[in-house]
């Protein structure tokens, strides 16, 4: 019998060891990324991204939906942190016309002058920047940044970026915001995250463009006519 | 109150209409209509009398009382998604009252397919010079009455042609600065500062609409013993056409964000001084124009514009085929004008400005009817606006000048001071005037 039952429990022991190597890789950890200016300062509203090494299966973003209203004539919020895939839209809560376009490489295009009625989402496959116009008022600016991962978020007011969840293995992390020079971005970090906490920092160097610039300005005078 | 004030208000209250008709079918897409009704009370303080009514005040209106001070519709048509057609149309009761266009063209913005961004406008329309009159209507946020410059630009100059312009956002800059070009040529506007050398520098609302015609303030080598006698033009039509040659502007913008910005331009109609057509003769009016927009700190906005010109006439070249007056005399004038205004707003709804506004016209040698003009102006305006569609206000204008033509017609003191406090109330309907 005992024979009999020694097969068995190593069946069990193998199909465990099995089903725990199988799982390894599910082990998931949290990315702390602490984005810093030049001073050592925080800086909020960056677009932090992990982009997994290994290639993984697309992410599904295709019933995902995001959107870039227009308000007051300005495109909130300015910079907009999607995955690849992700449908935009692009309502209009002003009583004017906007004529959104873009004529960059990763999504070119342009909704007609619209005002009241809200056009059908757009698809923003490609990962990228995406500078977003108004035909109409010309100091209108907004971001949408693209991005080929699905482990992403923007720095708040204390420059953080906590990303949970994150399975472990390797991944490249990426900063940008439209505030600083191409070349005071830092360059792509490499990490390796395991199960716990795992912490970065990324600075920013190079002076930063005033946050408030295309935003809002000031609001005391006129930018745009009509 | 004006006699035409009950006109003013029934044409108030059927635009109204048709703008709440606008507003509620809200599917303004392809079609928006604005619409703007202003109505004030004036106190004022002068001795002469308004220019409108053919004057030498600087003021608009020279009696206490109610006005109607304008009502205007602003229609863009959508003729195809790039391309809009445009038209400012308004009602004043004073000077050459009733209904008329300030404005007619269209407007074609291509998408840009680049960093470039192409806009060309055919008709009749602003040069964009002003700072101030950045709303619908071609009206200001700021103060009710506008600049000396800006009131000039309102009275006088409306190119009736084609413009292009071209807008480059810097990438190197991270997309915080932009340069823009723009170039006009035109015909008509040919009569441009006719008005601004009889009647001298003025501020106030009033735009010349393209059929109207203003009076002249009285004029003495057109009186009686006076060097031109018969040949008179009683009334300014600026717009009009004398002699076929096409004037011009051309300008440069620089722009940070929504922080600075620096304009250069010049304008110049190019008019034969020697032309005389439809009762209008031609003055070869040019002008350099400096504007300044700056984002101070504390939410405090600084707006300043330089002008800096000449006009050339010749009084007496032979009217309507007429023969050559011996009396021929060359007006050959400089004008320069200068505003600084600091405006701010708290919680979007109450706004204050102040502007100092300083004025020049000025003929070297030229006795005994110097039609020199030198003199200052303050303007203190509140404006609160509790919503998109009501505001109200107050505003206080203050206007200095010494001008040789007052002892001349009147035999008061060369120096005059007018003064005008007014309470505004503006209704606007549509899409709201853009703060």
């Amino acid at each position: 019998m005992g024979i009999h039952r020694m097969p068995r429990t190593g069946a069990l022991a193998a199909a465990t060891l099995i089903a725990l190597a199988a799982a390894l890789p599910c082990f998931a950890g949290t990315l702390e990324i602490k984005v810093n200016d030049e001073g050592g300062q925080p800086v909020a509203q960056v677009a932090v991204y992990a982009t997994p090494l290994a290639p993984v299966k697309k992410p599904n973003a295709a019933n995902r939906t995001a959107s870039m209203d227009q308000q007051h004539n300005e495109f909130v919020p300015h910079v907009l942190l999607i995955s690849a895939g992700t449908l935009v839209q692009f309502p209009n809560s002003d009583t004017v016309s906007h004529h959104v376009y873009s004529f960059s490489q990763a999504k070119t295009f342009e909704l007609a002058l619209y005002k009241g009625n809200t056009p059908p989402p757009l698809a923003f496959d490609e990962p990228g920047v995406v500078v977003v116009g108004c035909n109409i008022h010309d100091s209108m600016l907004g971001y949408i940044v693209v991005v080929p991962t699905e482990h992403y978020a923007l720095s708040d007011q204390r420059g953080m970026v906590r990303l949970e969840g994150v399975p472990a293995g390797d991944y490249t992390v990426e900063v940008w915001t439209p505030r600083a020079r191409p070349t005071g971005l830092p360059a792509a970090q490499r990490v390796t995250v395991t199960d716990g906490v795992t912490k970065l920092d990324a600075r920013i160097t190079g002076r930063l463009a005033p946050d408030e610039d295309h935003k809002h300005g000031s609001k005391s005078l006129s930018w745009d006519r009509y | 109150m004006g006699p035409l004030l009950k006109p003013a208000l029934t044409a108030g209250v059927a635009l109204a209409l048709l703008g709440a008709a606008l507003d509620a079918s809200a599917e303004g897409d392809r079609n928006e209509l604005f619409v703007g009704i202003g109505t004030a009370y004036f106190h004022s303080s002068t001795d002469y009398t308004a220019w409108p009514e053919g004057g030498l005040g600087k003021l608009r209106y020279a009696d206490d009382g109610v006005e109607a001070v304008r009502l205007f519709a602003e229609y863009h048509g959508r003729i195809s998604p790039t391309l809009n057609a445009r038209v400012v149309a308004d009602y004043v009761d004073d000077g050459s009252s009733g209904l008329g266009i300030d404005e007619a063209y269209i407007d074609w913005r291509p998408i840009p397919r680049s960093a470039n961004q192409q806009q060309v406008r055919f008709g009749a329309f602003y040069p964009p010079l002003s700072l101030e009159n950045g709303a619908h209507g071609w009206e200001s946020p700021f103060t009710y009455s506008y600049s000396a410059i800006n009131t000039w630009l309102g009275e006088e100059i409306r190119p009736l042609g084609a413009e292009w312009s071209l807008r480059r956002r810097l990438a190197s800059t991270r997309n915080t600065q932009e340069v823009r070009v723009f170039a006009s040529g035109f015909y008509g506007n040919d009569p441009a500062a006719t008005l601004l050398f009889w009647r001298g520098w003025s501020l106030h609302d009033r735009q010349t609409r393209l059929n109207d015609r203003l009076q002249m303030p009285p004029m003495p080598i057109f009186g009686a013993g006076g060097a031109i006698v018969g040949t008179t033009p009683q009334t300014v039509q600026p717009f009009t056409e004398t002699d076929h040659r096409p004037g011009y502007y051309v300008g440069g913008e620089w722009r940070y964000a929504r922080r600075a910005l620096v304009q250069l331009a010049r304008y110049d109609n190019r008019a034969d001084p020697w032309s005389f057509a439809e009762g209008q003769w031609g003055w070869d009016t040019s002008f350099d124009h400096l504007a300044v927009q700056v984002a101070l700190p504390a939410e405090i906005g600084l707006m300043a514009q330089w002008m800096r010109g000449e006009t050339y006439w010749l009084a007496g070249a032979p009217a309507a085929g007429g023969p050559l007056s011996p009396f021929v005399q060359l007006v050959e004038d400089k004008f320069d004008a200068k505003y600084l205004m600091l405006t701010r707003m708290w919680h979007d709804k109450h706004r204050v400005s102040l502007r100092y506004d300083q004025f020049l016209m000025e003929r070297a040698g030229a006795i005994p009817e110097s039609h020199s003009d030198d003199g200052h102006a303050w303007t203190l305006s509140y404006r609160y606006e509790p919503n998109e569609r009501f505001s109200g206000g107050v505003e206080w204008l203050e206007i200095q000048s010494q001008r040789d033509l007052y002892p001349y017609f009147y035999g008061a003191p060369r120096q005059a001071t007018e003064d005008q406090l007014r309470l505004q109330f503006s209704l606007r309907l549509g899409a709201p005037a853009r703060r």
